[in-house]
């Protein structure tokens, strides 16, 4: 057909229904008469459709992980007139404040204190939240050396006395949304303020800003030394903690490794065992981006599973906890067994405890075409045999749910012997 | 000091140094962004949630549209919502706020995907499969039904698509977005974007034609 090639963009976005409507009228005239056109806009809204059954969700979790995240980072003074310049200013004034107070708390430097700041940043943060340092702070650079040589590490939260610099949170600035107070307490090891106003959210400033955590050198007894060089700067490492649970079995000795975001390949030297409680800790483990994986033996009744992606940022413990899925069996229809067309099909499997429900799907083995679906209590059910073609085979799943609609049993994925059957 | 454009990197894709286009959307909705940055600005703490509630599902789907990973856009988009968060108090804002997140999510995202460099990038599915049987993901209820072959056979079509048709056309169907939202993401026009998706549809159906089933021509 004439004219094809011409069209074959508009005929694209016609299928995927990205036209205005004279655009419409055009291309339709032109399927009118177009045999090849008019399939392959059947084609591509196929590849649409699969596309679109495969729309992502937002992550129901997203938002309060977002406003987690929110929570532990200091919050910049809500000031429309303030540059960016001013906001460093500030923060490095804050930080002397801090250094200050922690020295010397009301002592006969606070006024040339207040006159340092004043001429430093002016007019006085109005934000700058009552923090308890958590060790003595890194000074930045802008601090005065003298007033840092007397700080000392044994501090107290400065007395209200100290001035209206240390304590005085504005009225209707963010610190109503997110009290000072719980952003030191949700990360003990976390950072003081300081750097609050800092408007750029650079990870490598946030990182540098980090106190140095208190952890083993690689290398030290009863560490093992992952697989990083040491001349890669000040080698600090994370750490990751979480539980294992599962349907209902011993959670002891289940072995975790971690397994690379990027390329997925196994941090070598890495590994915890679970204890009675399932609970486990990943230790001396690189910054970066990883999954755990758990592998729970040579004859698991559980899946092998990876946990979800977690990051690892250096000095700070995250967290990754794996719900193991059971291996359910197949009791009937065996594999691939011939099932009398005439009757009835029944479905059984092996319970899982404490499932809630379970979850049977059949589908057509070749087309992956639903067949039936049902859901029940017990772990068995039937349905007619006309509702499969004679000659077919069909592929059936089972997943158990427990009562908060975690999946916590499963028949074999895509990685082991799918459960079959043909109807004759 | 206006410091919303100017503070993010400039446009990773090289495809045209088009000015960044702004969703046609309502005068209406612009303003509620204006009102939203206001109320933060004079201390409302719900202020912050309006805005992240508004934005999460378009910033989400722009990041998951280049790493193709729920994870990752996940962790992209928390970091886009902080950024936000510590510029708002300073940033001028005016109309949308949307056309700026996007950028801020897309150029982020595209340095994810290159810390992260992953063969994985066929998609979710492919990439909890890979590690074992099931995966850290297991499919919802829903997908479960639908056709898994033919959907991780999309994925691996679409890993193998030219970067920005892959981007355009994951945006679009999978992310759900509009083409304005892809135009301000990926700072093309938005006929730019069309040429993108047209040629990714094109690609898609020839390499898909042999798995395409009666079934999935009906629809």
């Amino acid at each position: 057909m004439r004219g094809c090639n011409a069209m074959r963009d508009l005929v694209a976005l016609y299928a995927s229904g990205d036209l205005d409507e004279k655009e419409r009228g055009r291309v339709e005239a032109h399927l009118a008469e177009c045999n090849a056109c008019r399939r392959a806009v059947a084609d591509m809204r196929g590849v649409v459709a699969v596309a679109a059954a495969a729309r992502v969700n937002v992550p129901d979790d997203l938002a309060a992980r977002i406003a987690e995240r929110v929570s532990r980072t200091a919050v910049p003074t809500p000031s429309a007139q303030r540059s960016f310049r001013w906001s460093l200013a500030l923060g490095y004034a804050s930080a002397a404040v801090v250094v200050f107070a922690a020295g010397v708390l009301v002592g006969t430097q606070l006024p040339k204190m207040q006159s340092y700041i004043s001429g430093v940043a002016q007019p006085p943060p109005r934000s700058i939240a009552r923090v308890p340092p958590p060790t003595a702070p890194q000074a930045p650079p802008a601090a005065n050396p003298q007033q840092q040589a007397q700080s000392t590490p044994q501090v107290e939260p400065a007395p209200p006395s100290s001035g209206p610099y240390v304590t005085a949170a504005a009225p209707g600035s963010m610190q109503a949304a997110v009290p000072p107070a719980s952003a030191p307490a949700a990360r003990p090891a976390g950072p003081p303020p300081l750097k609050a106003p800092m408007p750029i959210g650079d990870d490598d400033l946030r990182l540098a800003a980090l106190p140095q955590p208190d952890l083993p050198e690689p290398g030290a007894p009863g560490i093992v030394r992952p697989g990083v060089s040491p001349s890669r700067g000040v080698a600090r490492w994370g750490a990751i903690r979480g539980r294992v649970t599962c349907a209902a079995a011993d959670l002891a000795g289940i072995s975790l490794r971690l397994v690379r975001a990027g390329d997925s390949t196994l941090v070598p030297g890495v590994l915890a065992i679970t204890d009675k409680d399932g609970a486990y800790e990943l230790r001396a483990v690189p910054p970066g981006a990883y999954r755990v994986y758990a592998y729970t033996g040579d004859n698991p009744p559980y899946f092998n599973q990876c946990s979800r992606l977690t990051r690892v940022m250096r000095g700070e413990a995250s967290t990754a906890d794996l719900q193991l899925v059971m291996v359910l069996e197949a009791f009937e229809p065996q594999l691939d067994q011939v099932v009398n067309g005439g009757g009835l099909v029944s479905f059984r499997w092996s319970a899982c405890p404490a499932a809630d429900r379970y979850e049977l799907t059949v589908s057509d083995a070749e087309s992956g075409a639903e067949a039936f679906a049902t859901r029940t209590v017990q772990p068995a059910a039937t349905t007619a045999a006309s509702s499969f073609a004679a000659g077919r085979a069909y592929r059936w799943r089972v997943r158990a749910v427990a009562l908060d609609g975690s999946v916590i049993g499963a028949s074999p994925g895509a990685g082991g012997q799918p459960w079959t059957f043909r109807v004759e | 000091m206006h410091m919303a454009l100017q503070s993010e990197a400039v446009a990773p894709l090289p495809t045209s140094a088009v000015a960044m286009a702004r969703p046609d959307s309502e005068e209406l909705v612009q303003n509620a962004d204006e009102q939203m940055a206001a109320r933060f600005r004079a201390g409302d703490a719900t202020a912050f949630a309006d805005l992240m509630q508004r934005h999460m599902g378009a910033v989400f789907g722009v990041a998951y549209g280049v790493l193709h990973n729920r994870d990752d856009a996940a962790d992209v988009a928390q970091d886009v919502f902080l950024k936000l968060y510590q510029s708002l108090a300073v940033m001028r804002v005016q109309g949308s706020l949307g056309p700026w997140l996007y950028r801020v999510a897309m150029n982020r995202a595209i340095d994810r995907l290159r810390q992260v460099k992953r063969e994985r990038i066929a998609g979710d599915f492919a990439d909890d499969a890979a590690h074992s049987s099931l995966g850290a993901e297991l499919p919802d209820p829903s997908a479960a039904m639908e056709n898994i072959e033919l959907r991780r056979r999309l994925f691996r079509a679409m890993a193998r698509l030219p970067e920005k048709q892959r981007i355009v056309f994951t945006m679009r169907h999978v992310s759900g977005l509009s083409l304005d939202e892809i135009a301000a993401a990926t700072g093309c026009a938005t006929g730019t974007v069309k040429c993108h998706l047209a040629r990714a549809t094109r690609r898609l159906r020839v390499m898909l034609e042999p798995y395409l089933g009666e079934a999935q021509r009906e629809v």
